[in-house]
């Protein structure tokens, strides 16, 4: 793409997108920590990733500044204008992202709590298949934001990882176990609460996709598809 | 002209698009050379037509085959980097470039459905249907009522005094100008600020009962508060008036107009709703441009 006659501007619209890779980067390593934490039992792990959902605001902050302080200075208009309103529409879904991980991370840190008996993984299974897609489709929009393919965008809007889809069967298996054996409801319930977090995580990232076809393309798909 | 290339594939698509819908879209020519203009150039309930208008000054071929429509109570804005044709093609609309000995026109401006170039067309009335107001705001060196009484007398508009006190009160009315120069109508012109002589000059623009008004760059000499005062003015005037504003700024083109006209070397490249070319325009030319990525 041309330069802007203002290479201020061409410094400022780079910096924003830097800091919203940073952002992803980070949101990326909370979900990858808290699904290592899951596996591995691992409290501590857990733990690191509430106290550090602090620094994932501190990049909400930052980054909305930047384009208020953009849309003040530069009045961007066209393919400027999307790209700086997408990406305060993004951070607003990596951040809760980062959200979705914390709440994963405290009931993680209720269910490896060491007074209890650690969850039959069998239990767990439907949250490790979920939390592999989760992490693939956060990875596969960010390189969309990176890159400016769409293709990786519309692999997330056609639906080909439904997490929708995941946590229906994953509902239906964790009744199974419950209606074998009454005593892991109050297991399952708090499976079924990550297995959600990890859903929404999954319809942040269609979200973040579909903002960065209006970024690109200039079409709203929204509500649409 | 090699600077004027291609779309890029995107802007293809969305035109293939554009075009499945039956919206009124001319491919452009995917050779290299530039095409036909983008978007469409119909307005609805058109005042204005202009037909394969070309303008020479001498040799310089100035302004090529222009085809725009200018509706009823719409606000058209004209933009461009200078000495793109945009100033030109304005003038052409109330044959302000006719001053101009070298300069040449051809092709067809209709102001509803009278030719303007017709042999029979006396310019004089023409210039009162199509008033026009410039970048520097230029009062005549007389009272603030002799500049609106002027037009009026000349046209034979008022036939008594009175008629005339009254053309002046609703002219500085329209212009929104009356509350502040109403005790002191008798006073040279030239002694109000900047913002209030260009609302006078559009307010003697407004007393010879115009049905389009021009506006070439009218807020370039101007501080924001007496722009943002002339951009309300505009958007009051709409109602009863067609509007073609030339302005460099594109946040007001933005901000006062419906549509948007997009000129480059003397050629119409693409016209569409405001809303559409500032978000998404479909020339990159126009992406190049609005968003400061040119020359």
């Amino acid at each position: 793409m041309k330069e802007h006659t203002v290479h201020l501007f061409d410094g400022e619209l780079s910096h924003l997108h830097y800091l919203v890779l940073e952002m992803a980067g980070l949101v990326i390593d909370q979900l990858d920590t808290v699904m290592t934490s899951l596996d591995e039992g691992e409290v501590s792990i857990a733990e690191k990733v509430v106290a550090r959902d602090r620094e994932v605001n501190e990049y909400e902050l930052k980054i909305d500044a930047e384009v208020l302080s953009i849309l003040a200075k530069r009045s961007p208009v066209a393919n400027d204008l999307r790209k700086v309103i997408s990406i305060s529409k993004i951070v607003v879904d990596l951040e809760r992202i980062g959200d979705e991980t914390v709440r994963i991370a405290k009931l993680i840190i209720d269910m490896f709590d060491p007074q209890t008996s650690d969850p039959n993984p069998q239990l767990l299974r439907d949250i490790v298949r979920m939390g592999t897609m989760a992490r693939g489709m956060l990875r596969k929009a960010t390189d969309a934001f990176d890159t400016g393919n769409l293709d990786d965008a519309y692999v997330l809007i056609r639906g080909d990882w439904d997490c929708g889809q995941e946590f229906q069967d994953g509902i239906r298996r964790q009744l199974t176990f419950v209606l074998q054996d009454a005593r892991l409801i109050g297991r399952a319930l708090d499976i079924l609460q990550i297995m959600k977090a990890l859903e929404r995580c999954g319809n942040h990232c269609i979200n973040i996709a579909e903002f960065m076809i209006f970024m690109v393309e200039g079409k709203d798909i929204r509500h649409r598809h | 002209m090699n600077t004027v290339t291609q779309l890029k594939p995107k802007s293809v698509s969305r035109m293939k698009t554009l075009i499945s819908k039956n919206i009124s879209v001319k491919p452009l020519n995917l050779q290299g050379e530039m095409g036909a203009t983008v978007g469409s150039i119909h307005a609805d309930n058109p005042r204005i037509t202009c037909r394969n208008v070309n303008v020479f000054y001498g040799e310089n071929h100035a302004i090529q085959d222009i085809n725009l429509d200018i509706g009823t109570n719409e606000v058209i804005s004209l933009i461009g980097p200078s000495g793109c044709g945009k100033s030109t093609f304005l003038r052409c609309l109330n044959r302000m470039n006719d001053t101009v000995e070298s300069c040449r026109v051809n092709g067809e401006i209709k102001i509803d459905n009278v030719d303007v170039y017709s042999k029979h067309m006396d310019v004089v009335p023409l210039r009162a249907q199509v008033g026009m107001v410039f970048q520097k705001p230029n009062p005549f060196p007389k009272s603030i009522y002799d500049n609106i009484a002027y037009g009026p007398k000349i046209h034979g508009l008022a036939s008594t005094k009175a008629e005339l006190d009254q053309i002046v009160e609703s002219s500085l009315r329209k212009a929104g100008l009356w509350d502040e120069v109403k005790d002191r109508l008798h006073q040279p012109g030239t002694g109000l600020s900047g913002g209030q002589q260009q609302r006078l000059c559009i307010a003697r623009t407004l007393s010879v009962e115009p049905e389009v008004i021009l506006m070439d760059e009218p807020c370039s000499a101007l501080d924001p508060i007496a722009t943002a005062k002339i951009e309300q003015l505009i958007d009051e005037l709409r109602q009863r008036y067609t509007i073609a504003i030339v302005t460099h700024s594109m946040q007001q083109a933005a901000r006062v107009s419906q549509r948007t006209a997009y000129f480059h070397l003397g050629k119409l490249i693409e016209v569409g709703k405001t809303s559409d070319v500032f978000t998404n325009p479909l020339h990159e030319l126009t992406q190049d441009y609005i968003t400061g990525r040119f020359g």
